[in-house]
């Protein structure tokens, strides 16, 4: 342009070396033109891009002029932070006034911190909007200084961590929510990191095992002491198993605690993997499910001896059959077999409302004499200790009960408007050569007339008694009443079955 | 019934024609203004070759596909330019050819680097249409300076004609083709109307700037005057519009400088 080929320049110069310089000008000036637009335009776009990257990380980048007491912020919401006095990002770290109160000194003590160079600028705060609403801002910095260390201007960014902060509130309540639920049910949870082999669990999981809470990982090993050691290879292994499968892995295992009690515990544990798919922890959850182990074990239990139980029964009702038979009135049979009967359902009503534990022996005898309740405490009187017989006793003297009370009514004390009953137990002897003894005593009743014959009365009263519980058994008939004794060794073989407690 | 004709290939031949006219027709356009300063310049070689940048930025948009039509359309503008300037009727041909593989050789070298994605807003981009300007014109100056020798008839020292050739090519095709670049990616993007509009302003600012300044009479300013007064227009557009009003700034720059 310097030197036009037409009315610019000297004339004296050949036309054709002005046109040279003409054209060299303006190519200069096109291409000047050129560079400035892309070098332009590339800014553009390199500012465009951080914008769009600020835009999409919701981060606001800002820097602070510390010499000319100046702040310029970029992103999405530095329109927002400049245009509101009070909120501008200077503001935010000086006199701090838009910063949640609760948030303001640590915000300063941080920027302070960073300007002396003792740590790098990260804070968390609140920030306090116009509207009367709140966000939560994380903020990170760092000071340039120049060359004597003096500090410049302090560059950083602001990310809105609002969401995060939320989600880690509710996080927060959710977990104590968790916990306090954990405590309830008695529920232990635990991670057990597989390279150290140490776990890491709550408090209540370390109760399960009756060690003392933790908050240092435990020794694996510590842990798989406590379970039998016949059970510690099939545990070990299913482990594995469920790591190679990786499936979860459900489980009731035995453990006994370092007091000797044994407890069974439930198990629900799984892998964690890591983003190569190797393993690197175990984790789960397990709680104490040793009542339901025994229940399930009492009914069982029960199971069998409602079984056994049955057998009995028919076999007692099938000899009570056989020998009441032998009365040759239907009428009487049906009377003496039905009375039968129902002192053994009597005695098999207590065993039941006791789940087959045992029945108190003053309540046999009262269920055997039911007919004659408006009796006991007055003429018929009950004397002993609180004594629970098993089942297999309880039926058995029930039945005995039962035929005597029928006899009394019959032909013995309680058959006249006088008589009496003394009814007497107790446990005699000490240690091996303990007894239990048992007195049924008639008096001011009608003279008693022993039998003629022993029939199913008798068989009961007597002989069963001797055969089910190898008792010493005496049945008299002084004429001052009949007299009954049980008398039972309770370290035999059958008597040791007889008294619970 | 199939009839024996592809129509795929005569429809694409069709095409290639229609661009090859069109080719030819406006770059014999642009060729009449180039030839407009050859007479200014008293008739030794055009001092601005606008042609060349048009058939270059065409081919460059296009794509290499259509680099036959596009140089059928060149040689056969540049024939007919020839003869309607009544220039030897013998060197149209040879002239045809350097025009057409300048064209050619321009358009190869900013697709073998930069494939198809060449952007005026790239600083390396726009160096490297500099430099395959540069190449282009050169060997085009090259192949014209010798078929001036070998025919006989110079105006002027080969050297001369050389620098006049290659610089008005280059000139053309840094002015020209930038422009024809820039248009489809800005006709691709929604303009907001308020840079649309601050460009043509800037652009039209540039234009009336330029008229006046190289109006004024021969004088001292001459030296300084032009480019000190038109600087701050291309600055304005460089660094506020997108890169295709800056190609258009240094063509109307060019345009009408040479104009004078």
């Amino acid at each position: 342009l310097t030197y036009g080929i037409g009315r610019f320049g000297d004339p004296t110069v050949p036309l054709a070396v002005r046109a040279l310089a003409a054209q060299t000008g303006i190519l200069a000036g096109a291409l000047s033109a050129l560079f400035l637009a892309a070098v332009f335009a590339a800014l553009r776009e390199s500012e465009g891009r951080l914008r769009s990257i600020l835009n999409a990380a919701d981060v606001v980048a800002w820097e602070v002029d510390l010499i000319c007491d100046t702040v310029h912020a970029t992103g999405p919401s530095a329109r927002f932070l400049n245009s509101q006095p009070g909120l501008q990002p200077f503001n935010v770290w000086t006199s701090g006034d838009a910063v949640h109160p609760a948030d303001r000194e640590s915000v300063r003590a941080g920027f302070a911190a960073a300007l002396q160079g003792k740590a790098p600028f990260r804070v968390e705060f609140r920030l306090s909007l116009p509207d009367g609403g709140m966000r939560w801002l994380a903020s990170e910095g760092t000071v340039v200084r120049d060359k004597d260390g003096r500090p410049l201007r302090v560059l950083g960014v602001n990310h809105d961590i609002t969401d995060r902060k939320n989600a880690e509130a509710a996080l927060r309540e959710s977990e104590a929510r968790m916990r306090l639920a954990a405590q309830a049910a008695n529920i232990g949870f635990w991670v057990l990191d597989l390279e150290t082999q140490r776990v890491r669990g709550t408090p209540e999981y370390f109760a399960l095992f009756g060690l003392p809470p933790s908050d240092e990982p435990v020794a694996l090993e510590q842990i798989r002491a406590l379970y039998p050691l016949e059970d510690r290879s099939r545990i070990i292994s299913a482990v594995e198993e469920s790591i190679k499968t990786g499936r979860s892995l459900v489980e009731d295992r035995r453990i006994t605690r370092p007091d000797g009690n044994l407890r069974w515990l439930h198990i629900v544990s799984d892998t964690r993997r890591d983003a190569t798919g190797r393993p690197v922890a175990r984790y789960g959850v397990t709680f104490d499910i040793t009542e339901r182990k025994e229940s399930e074990e009492h009914v069982q239990l029960l199971m069998r001896e409602i079984s056994h139980r049955a057998k009995n029964l028919l076999t007692v009702v099938q000899v009570m059959a056989r020998q009441t038979a032998g009365e040759v009135d239907p009428h009487v049979f049906a009377e003496h077999f039905g009375d039968r009967l129902a002192g053994l359902a009597a005695s098999h009503d207590l065993l039941v409302k006791s789940d087959w534990h045992g029945v108190d022996t003053a309540d046999l005898v009262r269920s055997q004499l039911a007919h004659f309740a408006h009796l006991v405490g007055t003429r018929v009187t009950l004397e002993g200790p609180p004594l629970k017989l098993r089942p297999a006793g309880a039926q058995a003297l029930g039945m005995a009960l039962r035929e005597l009370a029928t006899n009394a009514a019959k032909y013995g004390a309680l058959s006249n408007a006088a008589g009496v009953i003394r009814i007497a137990w107790d446990i005699v002897g000490s240690d091996r050569g303990r007894r239990f003894r048992m007195r049924w005593l008639e008096r001011d009743g009608p003279r008693p007339r022993p039998p003629t014959k022993r029939g199913f009365g008798h068989t009961v009263m007597v002989e069963m008694l001797k055969q089910a519980l190898e008792a010493e058994v005496r049945l008299d008939y002084p004429s001052s009443g009949a007299i009954w004794e049980l008398d039972v060794q309770l370290d035999g073989p059958l008597g040791r079955g007889m008294i619970l407690n | 019934m199939r009839s024996g004709a592809d129509p795929i290939p005569l429809k694409k031949w069709f095409a290639e024609m229609r661009l090859a006219a069109a080719i030819g027709i406006a770059y014999l356009a642009a060729a009449w203004l180039g030839l407009a300063f050859l007479a200014k310049s008293e008739n030794i070689v055009a001092v601005y070759w606008p042609a060349a940048g048009f058939a270059a930025g065409v081919l460059i948009i296009l794509g290499p596909s259509w680099r036959l039509s596009v140089a059928a359309g060149v040689i056969a503008a540049t024939i007919a330019a020839h003869l309607i300037a009544h220039r030897h009727v013998w060197e149209a041909p040879a002239f045809g050819v350097c025009n057409a593989a300048e064209v050619l050789i321009v358009a190869w070298l900013i697709e073998r680097w930069f494939g198809r994605g060449f952007k005026l807003g790239d600083l390396p981009h726009v160096m490297g249409l500099f430099v395959a300007a540069a190449i282009g014109a050169g060997l085009a100056a090259a192949g014209a300076t010798a078929t001036l020798e070998l025919l006989g008839q110079p105006t002027a020292p080969a050297v001369t004609i050389w620098l006049l050739w290659f610089a008005a090519d280059a000139l053309g095709i840094v002015t020209v083709a930038p422009v024809l670049i820039g248009l489809p990616p800005a006709s691709h993007r929604a303009w907001p109307s308020l840079e649309l509009a601050e460009g043509s302003i800037a652009l039209v600012a540039l234009t009336v700037a330029g008229t006046l300044v190289f109006a004024l009479p021969p004088g001292p300013w001459a030296t300084v005057v032009p480019a000190a007064s038109l600087f701050p227009f291309v600055l304005w557009v460089a660094g506020r519009c997108q890169p295709v009003f800056a190609a258009a700034a240094a063509a109307i720059l060019a345009a009408s400088s040479l104009e004078r």
